[in-house]
């Protein structure tokens, strides 16, 4: 399983730094554990994870192919699954 | 949701000064001890009669009672005593190792023998008393700033030092970050500051980023060796290397002369942040056979920074280690804030200047504290000790807090039921040269061959820097018991004992400081009558004199005594006859002019006036 820090921040993968600073920042004001009074000590850890990734430009970038990686394997993953509706959505693409 | 129905006070408790703020109407505001200083000494003294002084009074009698004069005492908190054998030579105090190695302070005239954090803690006591005085308002809850450079144990020491005093500890906040609130509460964009820490005592900087009420520290680095102090020492040892060379005596060897070696020195240092010359005078330091000897002699701004030249140099190194691991060039640095008093002397704001090639900024508190939210980081990385007493690092330095990771250990033998874990601070190669922050022994694992029982142990670091342990048994799922042994901070019973000394000497210094009170306005009351009884000698009944003087007496007999209860009672019996004294005086009519025109036509109201004495009379026997 990938998690998207992109998700987690609640930012688009095409966000600038600045954009995702200011994700952060907002989220931090809400769930540090001095704001949340330790109700949101693992959320604030695992956001600040996310951060400390996209923040980095090479780490980003790294995340980045994860991602990407993970895109193509996933419709493998559900190949025998995958229905008529989806076939014709896939067309379309 | 906001925690401020109660008042919570942010102590900065400093090596050599401690300050108080609390928010007074939204802005905070550094409050003024009882002696009307904006900042205590951060001493505690023990006299002869085992009176304690905390602050200014304790610092003031330190040249005559240096043995028992606690001051630096930061230097030692959560310390062993191997990891301070420098400093111990420095205080003119007895310093002792107890059975687990951490340092223990002696007072001989106490015959006693103190954890750092009980020394702490009286600074703490007082400070905070003084607060609630000044905000006329209980003070239970603070939050405390250390050097963010420091380790676990001496956070874990601070905070403990805070519970002696009786206070929550809220929250333990690093210098540098508490700093830079005074800095970046109106910054909105985006900013990168370093904040150079330079103490009485340690060394810190900070670099971090400052903007939308989040102060998210980068990195940091320090020296906990490193302060005013150190600067100190070097007057110290240059006027007592010369004085050994003239005199053939080491001054250092005598407690008396090297405290007052010492604050002339300090005090020298302090000039020469202002002057380029400074001249030093200690008449009576010492006495031979051939009388008394003197130091009398100068120093120059420019030998003093010869003599600091190394100390100088030191100071480079954490700014240089902070911008590297903050992934920074001294250029993407917008702003450099000084902070602490070392920060004044000019060489030092020299070597910033060198370093960032601008002018720093001397920070002023001010602003508004509304929404922000500081991003600590911690500054020493966390491991174990592994095979071959290998530090292997669990949580690498400056990693924001909290944090947390976990790690499964396993036995190494069949049937093992135990697993040690030496668990480290540090950024050292081997488990030897980093701080053992203690052995956390897993109890109760249930025998199995070795490799197979799977204890997963959880490191959590609070956004205090304090480090905290749990333990699961992965097969079973159960919790498991962990045992911390050779840390260098107190147990848990250690402290709920000190809390309760603590409380009763608390208690005890109430009472006594009521005594001292009683006995004040006992005798202020027994001189303010007597005055009176000479002034209206001429207008008084004799009846009325006769009673005063006897009442007097009795709260003479009761100052000389030494009761509180019965000075208070005399008093009070005194206060009712003074009360018809002065009705006797005011009662007569156009009392105070010519006593020979108004004494006839005073034959009215002396019916009055006895009239009250009856009634004063009366209520007197009342109370008998």
């Amino acid at each position: 399983m990938v998690v998207s820090f992109y998700e987690q921040l609640g930012v688009p993968e095409s966000a600038d730094l600045e954009q995702v600073r200011a994700a952060f920042r907002a989220a931090a004001l809400r769930l540090h554990p001095d704001k949340s009074y330790g109700a949101a000590a693992d959320e604030f850890v695992s956001l600040n994870k996310a951060w400390q990734v996209l923040r980095d430009p090479h780490l980003r970038k790294i995340h980045d192919q994860q991602l990407a990686l993970h895109r193509i394997r996933e419709p493998a993953v559900f190949q025998d699954e995958v229905t008529l509706d989806d076939m014709e959505l896939t067309a379309v693409e | 949701m906001n925690i401020r129905c109660e008042k919570v006070v942010g102590i900065d408790l400093g090596t050599t000064n401690s300050a108080v703020a609390a928010m007074e109407g939204g802005k905070p505001t550094i409050i003024t001890n009882a002696e009307g200083g904006r900042t205590t000494p951060s001493v505690v003294a023990y006299t002869k009669t085992g009176d304690r002084l905390v602050g200014q009074i304790a610092k003031r009698q330190a040249v005559v009672n240096p043995e028992n004069t606690f001051f630096s005492v930061k230097r030692f908190i959560g310390r062993k005593m191997e990891e301070v054998r420098d400093e111990s030579k420095q205080v003119p105090y007895k310093l002792v190792e107890d059975g687990a190695r951490n340092v223990k302070i002696r007072s001989s005239n106490t015959n006693k023998e103190f954890a750092p954090e009980e020394i702490s803690a009286q600074v703490l006591r007082k400070l905070t008393a003084d607060a609630a005085k000044f905000l006329n308002d209980k003070v239970e809850k603070a939050v405390i700033t250390v050097p963010a450079y420091f380790n676990d144990s001496q956070r874990q020491a601070t905070k403990d030092a805070g519970k002696i005093a009786g206070l929550e500890v809220l929250r333990i906040i690093n210098e540098p970050t508490a700093a830079s609130l005074a800095y970046g509460f109106d910054r909105k964009g985006n900013e990168t500051i370093l904040v150079f820490d330079l103490g009485g005592g340690t060394f810190d900087v900070s670099v971090l980023e400052v903007g939308d009420g989040v102060f998210e520290v980068l990195s940091t680095s320090g020296d906990t060796h490193l302060g005013g102090d150190d600067f100190d020492k070097r007057i110290t040892d240059f006027l007592a290397d010369d004085f050994q060379r003239t005199e053939g005596i080491d001054l250092r060897k005598d407690r008396q002369a090297l405290q007052r070696l010492t604050e002339a020195a300090e005090k020298a240092k302090i000039e020469l942040s202002a002057l380029t010359q400074t001249s030093i005078n200690l008449p009576f330091i010492t006495a031979t056979a051939d009388g008394p000897k003197h130091i009398d002699t100068s120093l120059t701004r420019a030998k003093f920074e010869e003599m600091c030249s190394d100390l100088l140099r030191r100071c480079r190194v954490p700014v240089e280690q902070a911008l590297k691991d903050a992934k920074l060039n001294v250029k993407d640095v917008q702003e450099i804030i000084l902070v602490g008093g070392s920060t004044r002397i000019p060489a030092v704001q020299d070597i910033v200047r060198k370093i960032s090639g601008r002018d720093p900024n001397v920070s002023v508190l001010a602003g508004e504290v509304s929404d922000i939210v500081l991003l600590d980081v911690t500054p020493l990385s966390l491991g174990l000790e592994t095979l071959g007493g290998v530090m292997t690092r669990l949580i690498p330095r400056n990693t924001t807090l909290p944090t947390s990771k976990s790690e499964v250990f396993s036995t190494a033998a069949d049937g093992q039921t135990s697993v040690e874990v030496n668990v480290l601070q540090g950024e050292r190669e081997f488990a030897r040269d980093n701080k053992s922050l203690g052995t956390f022994r897993l109890d109760g694992i249930p025998p199995a061959a070795r490799g197979v029982p799977q204890v997963e142990v959880k490191f959590d670091i609070d956004a205090n820097g304090i480090l905290s342990v749990t333990a699961t048994d992965k097969g079973t799922g159960k919790k498991q018991d962990i045992k911390i042994t050779g840390a260098s901070t107190l147990g848990k019973d250690d402290v709920e004992r000190m809390v309760k000394e603590a409380e009763k000497f608390a208690g005890e210094d109430k009472k006594r400081r009521e005594a001292v009170d009683t006995k004040n306005q006992a005798e202020s009351l027994v001189y303010q009558t007597e005055k009176q009884l000479k002034e209206f000698d001429d207008k008084l009944p004799a009846d009325v004199k006769a009673s005063i003087e006897g009442k007097l007496t009795e709260v003479r007999d009761a100052v000389a005594s030494d009761d509180a209860a019965r000075m208070k009672s005399s008093m009070e019996a005194l206060q009712q006859e003074v009360i018809k004294m002065g009705q006797a005086v005011y009662g007569q009519p156009g009392a105070g002019g010519a006593p020979g025109v108004d004494g006839p036509s005073a034959g009215g109201p002396p019916g009055n006036d006895k009239g009250g004495d009856d009634v004063i009379d009366a209520e007197f026997s009342d109370r008998k």
